[in-house]
């Protein structure tokens, strides 16, 4: 149970914050629960960032102080806040959460099963995010050193940041951190997506596509990897429901808690900042032509400056590692068809025959032929900058100095279990689509 | 008449709206957690014991001999045209890497004052040392070693 309580308290830290933003307007409880999950991990993360920075290294005392007090300051600001508002505040819907946790029990007994499988995680786990986890929990005044010396990987630290702040709060490091950690945000990415579709669609089918989502044999997988896919995961989720909010709603808040959630989505992983970029650029092309920049332009970006520091610092440190060889391309080698047919053979028999994968990118395509006409128009900034995402690492496979086999093998599956809550999310938004069309046509 | 036959999917997922969608979805997501179940119960089944799966494990004897350094070098003889995306040799070097954490291992430099050795054979190691002139300080078998440069 102790291992739960830091992710609790930065839990009340992300719910509190949201409820702050969104007093406004009456929010889907449940939905602001799970985005309050990862908006106060992330908050966490960069605490864990600035106390690093400031204090010239990791303080625990300061960084629980820390946390305490922001806590007590949103608790005392939302009571303050409460006496003066106008509009009637939500409360927790419990019997949704139970209901929740009644219904997807299995498949989160599941997952703690597959978690607990593996207790250091999968390969990059330990070698990459647990081990920069470790070391700037032991490394004190030298943690600088990771950063020139450390191992290959040049991707941003939301993840070993969450897990130090995890082993901070307990006192020592332990492998159930980085386990609930995975556990708890896979939790809320079904979270978010089921009570994110739930603004368009009915709640059976919304829950029908959380235990989709959650059947899915290399979601399970990837997600209790202990991975920073699981990461980008929930972050890009959150970020599009935030969006699509924003979108239909047109108010200030909602752009502010987009650009927070992009900034965090950039923090998470080097695929992270490309779909941060990718979905700021499509939504700033939105805005300017729907005439809500100045409207709602600078509170996105305000948003997006909560984390930006965190990722520039990061990223301009390790531009000098010197073992850094993530960016090792060769333009030459798009001349070279061989590569782009293994690529193509390679990518569309996963897609297609892979039964780890459940049928889902079958189920995808087969949906969007059939109700392509169908389609939102708020629904295609997230359509797009999934496919242009899908189409750049295609590319960088193809441009890649190394084995494109190995380049393969050891992440297009990761990369499809980025989006794969998308894509459910906007095959299930397109079924519902075409079903409410053919109901009104009926009743015509 | 050829364009009547014609295979459209959009015609058959019409009409049997919205019927068609649930029950395919409903069908996979059955075989779907089959195939999960399966995969845990085999996965939880192949576990390996928390303590012994420890990352690293054979490397912690080294630990206490590092604790005043941030950085030393570590060699391997794995021969590999780029050793990054070689998997055994960067499968024991991270172990070695995430065990003796915060000591910073510097892969395939031998220009530190303590290096840590892991090669294939006692012979190897040997010749190295005699090579770059430097002593044994704690031997653990299998080629691994913790060797102290003379002239550093």
């Amino acid at each position: 149970m102790i291992y739960l309580i830091p992710f609790l308290l930065s839990f009340f830290i992300g719910y509190l914050i949201i409820t702050l933003l969104r007093k406004e307007t009456s929010f889907n409880d449940p939905l602001s629960v799970f985005l309050g999950m990862g908006l106060g991990i992330g908050v966490s993360s960069q605490i864990i960032f600035y106390v690093l920075v400031l204090c010239n290294g990791l303080n625990v005392f300061v960084v629980i102080s820390v946390h305490f007090i922001l806590l007590f300051f949103l608790f005392a600001l939302r009571m303050f806040r409460r006496k003066r508002t106008i509009i009637p505040q939500a409360s927790l819907n419990k019997i949704t959460i139970v209901r929740f946790c009644i219904l997807f029990s299995p498949f989160i007994l599941l997952l703690i099963f597959n978690a607990f499988s593996r207790p250091y995680g999968d390969w990059d786990a330990w070698s990459l995010w647990n081990f920069r986890a470790n070391f700037l929990f032991r490394a004190q005044e030298h943690w600088r050193e990771l950063f020139y010396y450390g191992l290959q990987g040049n991707h941003p630290w939301l993840l070993p940041f969450s897990i130090v702040w995890g082993w901070s709060f307990i006192g020592y490091e332990h492998f159930m951190i980085p386990i609930m950690f995975s556990i708890i945000l896979t939790i809320s990415t079904v979270g978010i997506l089921i009570y994110g579709l739930n603004q368009y669609i009915d709640s059976k089918k919304s829950i029908l596509a959380g235990f989709f989502l959650l059947s899915i044999p290399f979601f399970i997988q990837y997600s209790t990897s202990q991975y920073a896919d699981i990461v980008v995961t929930y972050y890009l989720l959150a970020s599009i429901i935030c969006l699509l909010r924003t979108m239909r709603t047109t108010l200030r808040s909602e752009a502010f808690l987009t650009g927070i959630f992009l900034g965090l989505l950039g923090f998470s992983k080097d695929h992270g900042i490309l779909l941060a970029f990718l979905l700021l650029m499509l939504f700033l092309i939105y805005l300017i032509n729907n005439r809500l920049f100045f409207r709602l332009g600078s509170f996105l970006f305000l948003g997006i400056l909560v984390a930006m520091p965190s990722v520039v610092f990061v990223k301009i440190l390790m531009s000098s590692n010197k073992h850094d060889l993530v960016y090792k391309f060769n333009l030459f080698n798009i001349l070279i068809l061989n590569r782009w047919s293994f690529i193509l053979k390679y990518v569309l028999k996963d897609l297609l025959f892979n039964f780890y994968w459940g049928g889902i990118w079958t189920i995808f395509v087969v949906a969007l032929l059939a109700y392509r006409k169908y389609f939102l128009r708020e629904f295609i900034i997230p359509f797009v900058c999934m496919i242009i995402f899908l189409g750049l690492i295609l590319l960088g496979y193809v441009i890649s100095q190394f084995d494109v086999n190995w380049c393969l093998s050891t992440t297009w599956d990761r990369i499809l279990f980025q989006v794969s809550p998308l894509a459910v999310f906007i095959m299930f938004h397109l079924f519902h689509a075409f079903d409410s069309a053919i109901s009104i046509r009926k009743s015509e | 008449m050829l364009k009547t036959y014609k295979l459209r999917i959009h015609k058959i997922f019409y009409y049997r709206s919205p019927y068609v969608f649930i029950w395919v979805i409903t069908v996979i997501l059955f075989c779907n957690f089959i195939l999960t179940f399966r995969m845990v119960i085999r996965n939880f089944m192949d576990r390996e014991d928390i303590a012994e799966s420890y990352p690293g494990i054979v490397f912690l004897p080294l630990k206490k001999y590092l604790k005043e350094f941030s950085i030393v070098g570590y060699y391997t003889n794995t021969i590999s045209s780029n050793p990054w995306t070689d998997v055994n040799a960067m499968w024991a070097y991270q172990q070695a890497q995430y065990a003796l954490s915060p000591v910073l291992l510097d892969f395939n430099n031998l220009n530190h004052q303590f290096i840590v050795f892991n090669v294939t054979s006692a012979k190897v190691l040997l010749e190295k040392i005699q090579e770059i002139q430097a002593i044994p300080i704690l031997d653990l078998k299998n080629g691994i070693a913790l060797v102290k440069r003379k002239n550093q």
